[in-house]
C-alpha cells in the first residue's frame, strides 16, 4: 500500500499539489483522473520519489519512502512514467530486460522478458529495434518492462504499481488490455495507482477514484460515489449524464458538447 | 525459434562484429609495424617478437630491426592502441551518460581543460625557468590535471545547480569550453616563436615521441578507468531512459554519473596528456559500433575500445607514411578522415530514418 498525508509541491509560486491526502489500497486498483494541469502527474512523481515534496510525508507500506533502500524499493515497486525517451537503438527485449535490472540476474530473466513481450500483445517484437516502434507500441514496450520488473512482486502477493497514462496513445483494444493487466496485477495482491483521462475506459477496472483539480483532490471513493454529474462539473467544468453501460452495468460518463 | 535467435542468431552477428574488430585491430598493428622508414618484412617481425618472448633465439641479422620495433614502433603502436581504445570506450560511457549520441569526450571540457594545462605549462614554463627538461614532466602533468580539474568543475557546478541532468551537465561543459578557449587563446598571443610551435604540435595531437613509459602509463590508466566503465554498462543501459526510470530501477543516476564521468576524465586525461588533443575517435567509433551489435553498453564500450584502436592506428599510420619523412599532426588526420566519414554515415542513416 502507498499512502500520502498533506503533500504540497511548490513550484514557480505556483501551488501543483496543494495538500493532498490518499490512500491505495492493496488489492485495489486506484485511478487518478482530472484535467490537464490538475497535478496529477507531480503527485505520482511525488508518490514515485522522484521528485520531492515541499510538505507532507509519503509511506510505502507503513514505512516513509525516504527509509527505503533505492534497490529495495525497486523489487518492490514499479513505475511506469508519462514519458520515455529513448535515442539508442536498443532492441526491444533490452529495454524489456531492464525491469529485471533490480534483481539478481537469472537464467529466467529472458524468459520472462518474453512473456511479458506476450502480455502487451508485443510477441515477435524482441529483435526489433526500439526507435524503429511506432508511439503506442513504444509505450507497451514500456509497460512490458514494468511488467517485467512486477513479476517478483507480483509472485509474493505484495507490491505497487504506479502508472502515469499507461493507455495515452494506445488504441482502445490496446487500452483494454494494458488495464485489464493492471487489474489482474492488483487481484494478486498488488497496490495499483494510474492517472488515467479517459474515465470510462478505465472505470470497469477500478476499485476507486480521485478526482483532481488545481492540485486539490475534489473527491475520492468507489467508481459508483464518484462518478456524479457534480463531480464531472467540479473536475473537469463540463455538463455531464452519467448512465448506466449496457452490458457491463458500471456508471458510463457522457459529457456533453454545450460547454466547450 | 527462441532458441535460434539466441544461439545462431543476434549472438552469432555480435561474435562476428567482434571477431572483425580484432581482426582489424591486428591487422592494422601488423600494418603499422612493417611500414616506416625502415621497411621490416614480416618474418623479421614474427622473429624479433618471438626472440623477445624467449621463444626463439635471437639473430645476429635482426638486430636492426629488433632495435627499430622495440625502440620506435612498437611503443609507438602500443600507445596508439591505448589512446585509442580509451578515446573509444570513453566516447560511449559520454554518449550513455549524457543520453546523448553526438556527446563526445571533450564535450565536458575534459579535453580544453588538458589543452589548457598544456599550454600553460608550454608557455609560463618559458617564462619561469630556462630548463628544458622540465617541460618534459610539466607538460603531461599539467595536461592531466587540467583535465581532472575542468571534469570535476563541470559536476560540481552541475550538481550546485541542484538539478544535475544531462542538459546542465552539457551546458556547463560548453561554458567551460568557451572559457578554457578563451584561456589558451590569451596565453597562445603571449607565447613566442618556439612555444608556439610546440604547443601547436600539442594541440593537433601527436605520436611521434611515444616511449614505453608513456604507453605503460595511458594503458594502465585507461585499463582502470574502462573496467570501472564497463563494470557500469548496465546501469549506463538504464540511464539512456532517463535518471527517474533508472531510479525506479534502482540505480543512483547521479552517482553512477558521477563515477563514470570520473573514470573517463582520469583515462582521457592520461591520455591527452601524452599525445594532445585527438578529435573524432570517440565520436565515431561508439556509432559504427551501434551500428553494427546495437545499443547494448555491454558490448558498446569493448568495442568501441576496439575500434578506437583501428581508427587511431590507422590515422598513425598515415600521420607517419603520407608525408614521409615529414610527420603530419594526428589529429588533423583523425579529423581529415572522421569528418567526410561523420557525414557519410549521416547521410546514410538519415536515408532509412533514424539516428544512431
Amino acid at each position: 500500500m502507498i499512502a500520502a498525508r498533506g503533500i504540497v509541491v511548490r513550484r514557480g509560486g505556483r501551488c501543483l499539489v496543494d495538500r493532498v491526502d490518499l490512500n491505495a489500497q492493496p488489492g485495489h486498483v486506484t485511478v487518478i483522473v482530472g484535467p490537464n494541469g490538475a497535478g496529477k502527474s507531480t503527485l505520482l512523481r511525488v508518490l514515485s520519489g522522484d521528485i520531492a515534496a515541499d510538505a507532507g510525508e509519503v509511506t510505502m507500506f507503513d514505512r516513509p519512502l525516504g527509509h527505503w533502500r533505492r534497490a529495495e524499493i525497486a523489487r518492490r515497486r514499479a513505475v511506469l512514467p508519462q514519458v520515455c525517451a529513448l535515442n539508442f537503438n536498443f532492441r526491444v527485449k533490452d529495454v524489456v530486460r531492464l525491469g529485471r535490472l533490480p534483481f539478481p540476474p537469472s537464467a529466467a530473466d529472458r524468459d520472462l522478458a518474453v512473456q511479458a513481450l506476450d502480455q502487451v500483445g508485443l510477441s515477435g517484437f524482441a529483435e526489433r529495434l526500439y526507435p524503429d516502434l511506432s508511439g503506442g507500441e513504444q509505450r507497451r514496450v514500456q509497460f512490458a518492462r514494468v511488467l517485467a520488473q512486477a513479476v517478483d512482486a507480483a509472485a509474493a502477493g505484495s507490491g505497487v504499481l504506479l502508472l502515469d497514462e499507461p493507455t495515452a496513445s494506445l488504441d482502445p483494444a490496446h487500452g483494454l488490455s494494458v488495464l485489464r493487466r493492471a487489474r489482474m496485477l492488483a487481484d494478486a495482491g498488488l497496490t495499483v495507482l494510474a492517472v488515467v483521462h479517459d474515465v470510462n475506459l478505465a472505470t470497469p477496472f477500478a476499485d476507486d477514484f480521485v478526482g483532481m483539480r488545481d492540485g486539490r483532490v475534489v473527491f475520492s471513493g468507489t467508481p459508483e460515489d464518484c462518478l456524479t454529474p457534480e463531480n464531472m462539473r467540479a473536475v473537469y467544468g463540463l455538463s455531464a449524464s452519467v448512465i448506466r453501460h449496457p452490458d457491463l452495468g458500471c456508471p458510463l460518463v457522457a459529457f456533453a458538447t454545450d460547454d466547450m | 525459434m527462441r532458441r535460434k535467435d539466441g544461439i545462431f542468431g543476434e549472438r552469432c552477428v555480435e561474435a562476428r562484429a567482434f571477431a572483425l574488430l580484432l581482426a582489424a585491430v591486428a591487422a592494422a598493428m601488423l600494418w603499422n609495424l612493417l611500414t616506416g622508414a625502415l621497411a621490416i618484412p614480416c618474418d623479421a617481425i614474427f622473429r624479433v617478437l618471438g626472440s623477445a618472448l624467449g621463444l626463439t633465439d635471437p639473430a645476429v641479422a635482426d638486430r636492426r630491426f629488433a632495435l627499430v620495433l622495440t625502440e620506435v614502433r612498437l611503443p609507438r603502436l602500443c600507445l596508439a592502441c591505448a589512446v585509442g581504445a580509451t578515446l573509444g570506450f570513453a566516447g560511449a560511457a559520454m554518449q550513455g551518460v549524457l543520453r546523448n549520441p553526438l556527446a563526445e569526450p571533450g564535450l565536458l571540457g575534459t579535453a580544453s581543460g588538458a589543452a589548457l594545462g598544456a599550454v600553460a605549462a608550454i608557455v609560463l614554463e618559458g617564462m619561469l625557468t630556462r630548463r628544458h627538461d622540465f617541460a618534459v614532466f610539466a607538460v603531461p602533468a599539467a595536461a592531466f590535471l587540467g583535465a581532472v580539474a575542468s571534469t570535476a568543475l563541470v559536476v560540481a557546478v552541475a550538481r550546485a545547480v541542484a538539478l544535475p541532468s544531462s542538459a546542465v551537465l552539457l551546458l556547463t561543459g560548453i561554458a567551460l569550453n568557451a572559457l578554457a578557449g578563451s584561456a589558451i587563446g590569451l596565453l597562445i598571443s603571449v607565447a613566442n616563436d618556439e612555444q608556439l610551435r610546440s604547443l601547436t604540435f600539442w594541440m593537433m595531437g601527436s605520436l611521434a615521441s611515444a616511449n614505453w613509459l608513456q604507453a605503460g602509463v595511458v594503458a594502465a590508466v585507461g585499463a582502470v578507468g574502462g573496467a570501472v566503465v564497463f563494470r557500469h554498462a548496465l546501469a549506463l543501459d538504464a540511464t539512456t531512459l532517463g535518471d527517474d526510470v533508472a531510479g525506479h530501477l534502482g540505480l543512483d543516476a547521479v552517482a553512477v554519473r558521477g563515477r563514470v564521468l570520473a573514470a573517463v576524465a582520469l583515462a582521457v586525461g592520461a591520455g591527452v596528456a601524452f599525445v594532445g588533443m585527438i578529435g573524432f575517435v570517440g565520436l565515431v567509433a561508439p556509432h559504427l559500433v551501434r551500428l553494427m551489435m546495437g545499443a547494448r553498453h555491454r558490448l558498446v564500450i569493448p568495442g568501441s575500445a576496439l575500434l578506437g584502436a583501428v581508427l587511431v592506428l590507422l590515422a598513425d599510420l598515415a600521420a607517419r607514411t603520407v608525408a614521409a619523412p615529414m610527420e603530419l599532426p594526428l589529429g588533423v588526420l583523425t579529423g581529415l578522415l572522421g569528418g567526410p566519414f561523420l557525414l557519410w554515415l549521416l547521410m546514410r542513416v538519415g536515408a532509412k530514418g533514424g539516428v544512431s
